[in-house]
């Protein structure tokens, strides 16, 4: 199972390719502000990924006198999130499905 | 370089040297930019006197902690190290297991509590209280919640593990601490060795947790046995000899065993082919380094307190088992090391990175 922060970073780079700071912002602001990835969190989840294949290096690039690197979706990086997603959604219906059957308790069921 | 990416820096270097070998440059750029602000006079003042702050330290910490006892997703080389962390701590789980469940069994047989033989006469130690009696009777049937904590790690419960192992090492250290109030006595340091090594087999459990590989149960069961067994011998080696004890004590045994097994384990490394991984290697090279440790403090007791009552050749035994296992130790290190060395440090590794300025910012697919 992938976990939240490994999902937001999968879905931040699906459109484009993007670099550290910037996955952070991306993140963010998917998540509604929910998820504030720190660096070291950032780091530790982007080696996990490159390290299975799902994100890889896009390019770098010089800005204001530093080297940026940008990370892109691979494609079975892009197959992990669509499952993923699917899960999920999966999840969401079943758990929706069986709330709108529910009743406080004491009010029992009509027999 | 500002002050502020000085400091950051300094924070880093509590990940792997070869972590940031990969990753450092990266995670400044990125960290710079977090704090980056467009105001000039507050741009320099975080230059010179911002820190990075406490949530980005323990984000930092996180990632050291995790690397280190190889949570799921860890690189290889970490994975490794942490399964030879989890075989040590088994093997200790193991040995205090079938040393407490001896131990109990002896104390209640001495106390008259089991009819297994005729009791011997022993003579008691002079100052030593009624209550001496007690806590040893409390420290013995304690002790036997290893046993259920190193059943509870072999089966995967290892929340249970930690709750018994911290109550068999909680009591077992204020046993210690009631022995030396109520006999005036100076602790050992061979007590207050296994006190620590009991206190880092709790805090090493950390290396169980969730996506770790199974423990093969029938093997660590059938250990269990094995070791019950050769305690019990040599515990019963040591009434018969009651009036003149054998050459071998409690740290030579298991030097002796430690011997035994890496002599076995090298015998089996130049059978298979030599580069290949196992985590047994790092594994009794932490266990050969906490023997030896074991056998120095107790040839300090043997200075501190004096040899009287054991035999001529037990320090002379002693010293020789103290080389022959900080000879084993050092051939695991290195035999660990080397092949540690080989495994990835990063799961990113092997990863082709550019490092050099982009020709076009257009130059990768989109």
């Amino acid at each position: 199972m992938m976990t939240e922060p490994a999902f937001f970073v999968l879905i931040a780079l699906v459109n484009e390719p993007r670099h550290g700071y910037g996955i952070v912002g991306e993140v963010l602001a998917l998540s509604e502000g929910r998820v504030q990835l720190k660096i070291g969190t950032l780091y530790g989840v982007l080696d996990r990924l490159v390290g299975e294949g799902l994100v890889e290096p896009d390019r770098d690039e010089v800005h204001q006198g530093r080297l940026r690197r940008y990370y892109r979706l691979t494609e079975s990086g892009h197959r992990s999130l669509t499952a993923e997603a699917e899960r999920q959604a999966a999840n969401a219906r079943a758990a929706s499905a069986r709330l709108h059957t529910w009743r406080p308790t004491g009010q029992g069921c009509a027999s | 370089m500002t002050r502020l990416e000085g400091r950051y820096r300094r924070v880093l270097r509590l990940l792997p040297a070869s972590y940031r070998r990969v990753w450092e440059e990266d995670m400044v750029c990125a960290f710079l930019e977090s704090v980056h602000t467009d105001d000039p006079e507050a741009a320099e003042y975080m230059a010179d006197f911002g820190r990075p702050g406490w949530p980005e330290v323990a984000s930092i910490v996180a990632l050291a902690v995790r690397l280190r006892i190889g949570s799921a997703g860890a690189p290889p080389r970490y994975a490794a190290w942490s399964e030879a962390i989890r075989l040590a701590v088994l093997a200790g789980m193991l040995v205090n297991a079938a040393a407490s469940t001896v131990g109990a069994v002896m104390t209640l047989w001495l106390a008259g509590m089991i009819p297994l033989a005729p009791v011997p006469v022993l003579p008691e130690p002079p100052g030593y209280p009624d209550l001496w009696h007690r806590v040893s009777l409390f420290s013995a049937l304690t002790g036997l919640l290893w046993l259920p904590a190193f059943l509870a790690l072999v089966s995967g419960r290892w929340a249970a593990a930690r709750w018994l192992g911290s109550a068999a090492a909680g009591t077992a250290l204020l046993s210690a601490a009631v022995t030396v109030a109520v006999t005036s006595q100076r602790i050992s340091g061979e007590v207050a060795f296994v006190l620590l090594i009991n206190v880092l087999l709790v805090l090493a459990q950390a290396a169980f947790h969730r996506g770790v590989v199974p423990v093969k149960r029938r093997s660590w069961l059938a250990g269990v046995g094995v070791c019950t067994v050769v305690v019990a011998g040599y515990a019963w080696l040591q009434f018969q000899f009651m009036t003149s004890l054998p050459p071998l004590d409690w740290a030579g045994l298991w030097c002796l065993v430690l011997v035994a097994a890496t002599v076995a384990h090298l015998a089996g490394w130049a059978r298979r082919r030599r580069d290949r991984f196992t985590a047994w290697t790092p594994a009794l090279a932490i266990l050969a380094f906490t023997v030896l440790g074991l056998r120095l403090v107790t040839l300090l007791d043997f200075a501190r307190f004096g040899s009287a009552g054991w035999h001529p050749a037990t320090v002379a035994l002693g010293i020789a088992e103290a080389v022959a296992v900080a000879v084993a130790a050092i051939i695991l290190l290195l035999l660990s090391a080397r092949t540690l060395r080989r495994l990835p440090a990063t799961a990113a590794d092997g990863i082709a990175w550019s490092t050099r300025p982009s020709r076009s910012p257009h130059n990768g697919p989109h």
